[in-house]
């Protein structure tokens, strides 16, 4: 049996084909045009025709997709939100405030501020009012919310106070409307978990959109098998917990890229760089794994805590479009994307890309296009250090569809194409691994260290129950947050472990 | 400095963090906020101490508690007018001036929250010069103000006057107070009348946390820089290879291994760092020297709980206030006064 690794990117989607030792078997690019599900349609019947290969025996499709990061950039497709924040104190600093505008103005109709939450000890000042609570959500909808969101004050630590608000509007209101819980999104720090649910609640439009006619359309080319969505942090998600849960999917293409990068090059400890036909994306690979950011990541401008791997972008790939002026040049931020084989000069269009420089200076010596190669690889090394320290003593994993345009002799003797480097980014996703997650709170006693243990075994035991192989299976995730100042010392404890998963 | 708009509030927290020494909060817990303050309600003015009334009371304020807590139970309006209420009960008749109690950290912002919303000005100093973690590292306490009326306020409105005659028993009723609160609330200690001011006041901190914001804003694609540009001296840059800390007493405690081209350097941590030694036991930087450690390529000031394995930092000293060179004034927040002296905070190294 097989797996297919599937991404989604601006300009290209990428296919990969595994069986289960991770081995590639196939691979396959095809321009990003037109309607998600079609276009994957199309390039799985090419993989069909030129390779033979075959849908009905494959187990798992992993698909990394870009759908929700672009629907938010460009602010298309997204629901309207009212939010309900469930706090006594009646905080006054309104949501979103420090947004772009037009992302403010396109998601958020308005708020309500009602009785609820609780303080760091879990005592309550003013308990929830279910009436109070109902007109609230009324009035969200009554002003045009599609999706609300709910945030109450120490709620990661103490859920009650927004499952049962959940259970209220879903009882008394409607069975249907998008219900975001900030405590399944984010830890504490009442405003960027905020955001996380705002722009969860906004998200949840578009892939249940494109997700239904995705599954119609592998259904159609014979697949029986799992349809599942890569996640922030390199693991899976079923198409319904990505539909719940949207915004930990939208930084899960570097994560992809760096893993697939470190995997096929087999090296644990890399630095990658990976150039797309819009963008070029530079991150770390530690013994194996991603290296996430300091201070959560932000997503389009808007800080959100989300986990996810520490990555500098450049708005330049492949099919950026180059301008010069006296010698001097500028690559993007703008790409032809699909369009760069029809509008590019190579093809008798009248756009410069990277992709033209690529040609030119295979066909022979051209000054112009070797100035700009290397003012492309310039704009690469100014990254690369303010990256880490050393960027000439380490290897440097080059990987994509738009590296293939920098001739081996621009380059330094520490940079490396692994072997199928042009589809790093879907093999990586066709490696995503299943994870189990334990979140509780816990009263330590005073074997601390072995009440942890029986957690992390806990988290174990349900990554194998949703199909991952045992022995693979480590921790990827663990927070112990203390709630000081309390007379019996408790803390919350969460817990993520994760393995690859298992053929049938 | 006549007034503080929102154009100028980043350049004041990045300062107000350098202010910080590691310390004090990060000021993104109030910056929101106050940005929405400063656009809705206009700009806020500023008084340097010589021109004050010889009649106006002035205020100092800070948040006090766990910075967490606020980071989640966010401010409200209702916590900054709740004391303020309590304290024009007092002095009904009285002209008030707010001032920063510690214009290191989040806290050179906190009088500027009450400030926006009851039309008050600010007062152009502090009580410290910098960040410290506890209140007997005042000017005032230093010099001998052991009698106090101080006011504490929650978010719910409520708001306690607490009478003290030392100050080991404001601490501690203030203290005690802040945890029934929700362990974060909103303090104003140390009041006095304009005249008493050279007693009490480190002057010119806001200017200095503004003048230090905007170079830091100016030079922070290039840290080399910076040394000419605010007098700071540059002690080293590397990798952070080791941090190790806990939290004790309800302070951050802890140290930081920086690989450096110059040798292995260790920054110590009681909320604040407090000490950069070097591996054979030189010490490069000590309290009341301010230190700050600015990540390199954002060049961004850390705050010691963010420090993390395998982050790359610049560190800089900076000289503190003329106040706090005095012996008499040093001895109370020197490297023993912390219990970082050689035989004994340091022995686990």
């Amino acid at each position: 049996m097989y797996k297919l690794g599937i991404d989604v990117g601006g300009t290209n989607i990428d296919f990969a084909v595994v069986d289960q030792h991770d081995r590639l078997l196939y691979s396959h690019k095809i321009l990003a045009q037109g309607d998600l599900h079609r276009a994957i349609a199309k390039g799985l019947s090419e993989l069909k025709q030129s390779k033979g290969f075959d849908l009905s025996c494959t187990e798992a499709i992993h698909l990394g997709t870009t759908l929700a990061i672009n629907s938010l950039l460009e602010l298309k497709s997204l629901h309207k939100v009212g939010l309900l924040r469930l706090a006594s104190h009646a905080p006054d600093f309104p949501p979103a405030y420090l947004w772009p505008k037009t992302h403010r103005d396109s998601i958020l109709v308005g708020h309500c501020t009602v009785a609820g939450g609780r303080e760091y000890d879990n005592r309550s000042v003013k308990a929830l009012n279910n009436l109070e609570l109902i007109n609230a959500a009324n009035t969200l909808i009554d002003m045009g919310a599609e999706s609300l969101a709910i945030v109450s004050v120490f709620s990661p630590l103490y859920a009650e106070d927004e499952l049962s608000a959940a259970n209220l509007i879903r009882n008394q209101i409607s069975s249907t409307i998008p219900l975001s819980l900030s405590h399944q999104l984010g830890g504490l720090g009442f405003i960027e978990r905020e955001n996380s649910t705002l722009l969860n609640a906004a998200l949840k439009k578009v892939l249940r959109e494109s997700f239904k006619s995705l599954s119609f359309a592998l259904k159609e080319n014979g697949f029986k098998g799992e349809c599942f969505i890569t996640r922030n942090n390199g693991t899976l998600f079923s198409l319904a917990e990505a539909i719940e849960f949207p915004v930990m999917t939208i930084a899960s293409g570097p994560s992809n890229s760096l893993i697939g990068a470190s995997k096929l090059s087999q090296l644990n400890d890399a630095v990658i760089v990976d150039i797309g036909g819009t963008s070029t994306d530079i991150g770390i690979i530690e013994n194996g794994f991603p290296l996430y950011s300091l201070k959560g990541a932000k997503v389009a401008g808007i800080p959100c805590q989300l986990l996810a791997p520490d990555i500098r972008a450049l708005s330049m790939g492949g099919g950026s479009i180059i301008r010069s002026n006296n010698h001097s040049y500028s690559i993007g931020p703008d790409s032809l994307g699909a369009e760069l084989f029809t509008k590019c000069k190579t093809t008798g269009g009248s756009y410069m890309t990277l992709y033209d420089v690529g040609q030119s200076l295979k066909a022979a010596n051209n000054k112009e296009a070797e100035a700009i190669m290397i003012y492309f690889l310039q704009q690469i090394k100014t990254e690369l250090i303010s990256l880490i320290p050393d960027p000439d003593s380490r290897p440097i994993l080059l990987v994509g569809g738009g590296s293939e345009n920098i001739p081996d002799s621009f380059l330094a003797s520490n940079f490396l194409r692994p072997p199928h480097y042009q589809i790093a980014n879907a093999y990586g996703a066709a490696l995503s691994e299943v994870a189990g997650q334990v979140d509780c709170i816990v009263q330590f006693q005073e074997d601390r260290e072995k009440q942890i243990k029986l957690l992390e075994e806990k988290a174990i035991a349900l990554a194998i129950e949703k199909g991952a192989t045992a022995g693979s299976i480590r921790i990827i995730e663990k927070k112990i947050l203390p709630l000081h100042y309390m007379q019996e010392p408790r803390s919350r404890v969460l817990i993520t472990a994760a393995g690859r998963m298992r053929s049938r | 400095m006549n007034y503080l708009d929102s154009n100028e509030l980043s350049a004041l927290s990045l300062g107000a963090t350098l202010l910080g020494s590691g310390g004090g909060g990060d000021p993104t817990i109030l910056y929101g906020h106050l940005h929405y303050l400063l656009e809705k309600n206009g700009p806020i003015k500023i008084i340097q101490p010589e021109y004050l009334s010889p009649d106006a009371l002035l205020i100092p304020i800070a948040l006090i508690g766990a910075p967490l807590i606020s980071l989640e139970r966010i401010p409200n309006s209702t916590l900054f007018l709740a004391l303020f209420k309590e304290i024009k009960k007092q002095h009904p008749d009285r002209e008030c001036v707010l001032m920063p109690a510690e214009i290191g950290g989040c806290n050179a912002l906190t009088p500027f929250m009450l400030a926006a919303q009851a039309a008050l000005p600010v007062l152009d100093a502090d009580l410290i010069g910098r960040a410290f973690p506890q209140l007997n590292m005042c000017k005032p306490a230093i010099l001998g103000k052991d009698k106090q009326v101080s006011y504490l306020a929650s978010p719910y409105g409520d708001c306690l006057t607490i009478k003290t005659d030392s100050i080991a028993a404001l601490e501690s009723k203030v203290r005690d107070a802040t945890l029934h609160f929700g362990s974060s609330a909103v303090l104003a200690t140390f009041l006095f009348n304009a005249q008493e001011q050279d007693e009490y006041i480190i002057p010119g901190s806001l200017t200095r946390a503004l003048n230090l914001g905007r170079l830091l804003e100016k030079h922070a694609k290039d840290l080399s820089s910076l040394s000419t540009a605010t007098q700071a001296k540059k002690i080293g840059s590397g990798l952070i290879t080791e941090v190790s800390h806990s939290i004790e007493g309800g302070f951050l405690l802890g140290y930081a291994t920086i690989k450096t081209t110059r040798g292995e350097l260790q920054v110590f941590y009681q909320n604040e760092y407090l000490l950069v030694k070097t591996r054979d036991g030189n010490n490069l930087a000590e309290s009341p020297d301010l230190i700050a450690l600015l990540e390199s390529h954002s060049g961004l000031p850390l705050t010691s709980e963010t420090l993390r394995f395998g982050l790359k930092v610049e560190i800089f000293s900076l000289a503190a206030p003329s106040f706090w060179q005095e012996p008499y004034a040093r001895s109370q927040v020197d490297l023993q006064a912390f219990g970082l002296t050689t035989d004994k905070g340091l022995a686990y190294v």
